[in-house]
């Protein structure tokens, strides 16, 4: 036998484990969207969704803008966050404490801390009550809760320690000699964090933006909980159509659309990345070269 | 329980081909069971059923007299929707022996082949039920018996009087902005399409065509703005009243729990009508042997005075059963309105399964979208 042979064989149960539960039930999905009234196959289901006056190619837009905000955010949340940890806080028991509090907090699971926005953002909640206590408003603000922003809100709460802890973990990398060396070359905080810290955490940021995505364009808990009239977004919509309507052509079809949807916003989020990541390094070059001179 | 009704089915050869797919792995996994079980003694009653159904009919101590008498534990297997029940079956193993369903979605799952016939002989109690429900539709299939309705109510607009300072009989201040942001309407998928014809007089509110439902969808449209939130389930609704995010609702009786709260919320009998329903519970293809004996019981234990009394007392639903009426706390009985329900049943419109479930699907996916 050789060595290829003993590498596939090796591998063969993984293989078999990805075929069975992976690939498998998407090519599933992908031929059941082709099934339509006209029999199989048919194109039937993606004329209905893109059919002119279709409403559904609007939530899809809708849902991966949502996605993409969310993943945004999560960025300038958690990149000074984990900065500030990695690379300020000196201690290393400290660190781990701060990251064992997140991580405990949501050990409670999405639900509640989804519903748990509602005594925040809702008429009564806290937000509210601190405002009128303070006097800063006379009637609750009622656009707090029940809207997109409120979902945005929620699903960056819910989603935002995946891109801590793979942002972390990406700086936490760097050596810090490197950023000595930038501050020994008369380099400002804000430089050393331009020109080397981001450049080099990019791929925890890149990793992070799809931890983030993923699981944001396939929730249906914050637009339910958190939407009011205003929060259907794609999930919910496939949901409808497998446990609802109990169609399941037309549900793998939404999926299977939302799955290329979703994969050209991660191409373009990769894109975005990378292209921080170059933008910052010639912006550094450039200036070095200028400073040089 | 009449929650999002969403009657269309997969179609298509595909979805044929699937079916017989699931039901040959099905009869795969249940022969494979009988051969575990070979040479087993037979037990004399099963020890255990499991009951698909929601939360407020499984309340332990609306169980606990069956399983006191009888020795047989029932397992509730809870949903908010009788379709993620269905889908469960369909697959096959949800190891669920009866189900609660209506007449609003009890023909969509018949038609999913999940069910099984029931004998009348074996329950009893089927003699003392109200005449009208003996007859109602969506219990037979196929000149069979399926189903024993076990509770019945109306839906209607509830209201906050504390709040809205004034008494409500018409399901117009549903659309009326003077309550703009105080609205909350049901997300299950039909009814807030079924409260919208009623008000606006349409005769058959199951049997719209493409015409009325492209009224009500407009008319709901519109009114999306002066509404809070679409409400998912009746423990979603009872959070959105009790906290005061909303005020008035097209709602469930369960709501009027949230008295306890000391809130002064209140029933309206709309001169539109309301929406009268019931559930049922309906025997699984899952149960055989001596489970289906065991279900049987239990079926029969349902629209029995027992559980029928302790259903009103509970969560404020009505028992099918002379029986059980009979056995109730006549202040009860007043309260509910099971002394004169004639009256207020006679304006009322039975749910039933949509004509056109998709046409349905259509205006509300339109209205949600939107």
């Amino acid at each position: 036998m050789n060595e290829t042979w003993r590498s596939w064989l090796s591998g063969a149960p993984w293989l078999l484990m990805i075929g069975c539960f992976f690939i498998l039930p998407l090519v599933g999905l992908v031929l059941m969207s082709f099934s339509g009234e006209g029999g199989f196959p048919s194109l039937e289901n993606y004329r209905v969704i893109f059919a002119e006056g279709s409403d559904r190619p609007v939530v899809l837009l809708r849902t991966i803008g949502t996605a993409l905000t969310v993943v945004l955010l999560s960025i300038a949340i958690a990149v000074p966050a984990a900065y500030y940890l990695a690379k300020c806080v000196a201690s290393a028991r400290l660190q781990a404490a701060v990251l064992a509090l997140v991580a405990v907090t949501f050990l409670v699971g999405p639900l509640i801390r989804t519903v748990a926005w509602r005594g925040i953002l809702g008429r009564s909640g806290l937000v509210n009550t601190v405002l009128q206590a303070v006097g800063a408003i006379d009637e609750p603000i009622m656009s707090l809760l029940y809207g997109r922003p409120a979902v945005i809100v929620a699903m960056t709460y819910n989603a935002f320690p995946f891109m801590l802890f793979t942002v972390f973990l990406a700086m936490k990398m760097i050596d810090d000699h490197y950023l000595a060396a930038g501050r020994d070359l008369g380099a400002g905080p804000a430089t050393v964090f331009w020109r080397i810290v981001l450049p080099l955490a990019s791929p925890g940021i890149w990793t992070g933006a799809i931890l983030v995505f993923v699981p944001t364009i396939s929730t249906v808990l914050e637009p339910e909980i958190l939407g009011g009239t205003s929060g259907r977004l794609a999930a919910t919509e496939i949901r409808d159509q497998f446990f609802h309507a109990l169609d399941w052509p037309m549900g793998s079809t939404l999926t299977v659309v939302l799955i290329v949807a979703g994969g050209i916003a991660i191409l373009a989020l990769a894109l975005a990345t990378a292209g921080l990541a170059r933008l910052s390094g010639r912006v550094g070059i450039a200036m070095r070269a200028g400073a040089a001179r | 329980m009449k929650r999002n009704l969403h009657p269309t089915s997969a179609s298509g050869p595909w979805a044929r081909s699937r079916r017989e797919f699931l039901k040959s792995a099905a009869l795969a996994g249940a022969a494979g069971l009988a051969v575990g079980t070979l040479g087993r003694p037979a037990f004399a009653k099963a020890s255990k059923i499991v009951w698909g159904t929601n939360a407020d009919y499984a309340q332990p101590d609306m169980l606990a007299p069956f399983q006191k008498a009888s020795g047989t534990e029932v397992g509730a297997e809870l949903f908010a929707d009788p379709s993620e029940l269905v889908t469960k079956l369909r697959a096959g193993g949800a190891g669920v022996h009866v189900m609660t369903d209506g007449s609003y979605h009890s023909e969509i799952t018949f038609g999913e082949g999940v069910l099984k016939p029931i004998d009348l002989a074996k329950i009893p109690s089927w003699a003392k039920l109200i005449p009208n429900f003996k007859t109602a539709g969506g219990l037979s299939f196929d000149g069979k018996p399926y189903g024993v309705p076990y509770a019945w109510g109306t839906d209607s607009i509830v209201y906050n009087f504390g709040a809205v300072k004034t008494e409500i009989d018409d399901i117009g201040a549903l659309f009326d902005p003077k309550y703009k942001g105080q609205i909350a309407m049901p997300s299950g998928l039909f009814e807030s399409l079924v409260a919208t014809a009623l008000y606006l007089g349409i005769e058959k509110p199951f049997a719209m065509g493409e015409k009325e439902l492209d009224e009500v969808t407009k008319v709901l449209i519109k009114q999306k703005p002066l509404v809070r939130s679409y409400w998912n389930d009746i423990g979603d609704l009872k959070n959105l009243m009790a906290t005061g995010e909303v005020t008035l609702c097209w709602g469930w009786k369960m709501l009027l729990d949230i008295k306890q709260y000391g809130i002064d919320v209140r029933w309206a009998h709309p001169k539109q009508g309301e929406l009268a329903w019931y559930d049922a519970a309906f025997m699984t293809k899952e149960a055989a042997g001596e489970v289906e004996e065991a279900t049987l019981a239990f079926m029969d234990y349902l629209i029995g005075d027992t559980y029928g009394a302790v259903l009103g007392k509970n969560i404020g639903y009505l028992t099918t059963s002379t029986a059980a009426i009979a056995a109730m706390d006549k202040d009860l009985v007043k309260t509910l309105g099971l002394d004169d329900y004639d009256s207020f049943l006679g304006k009322a419109a039975w749910w039933t399964s949509p004509t056109h479930p998709d046409l349905y699907q259509k205006a509300w996916d339109k209205v949600l979208n939107a």
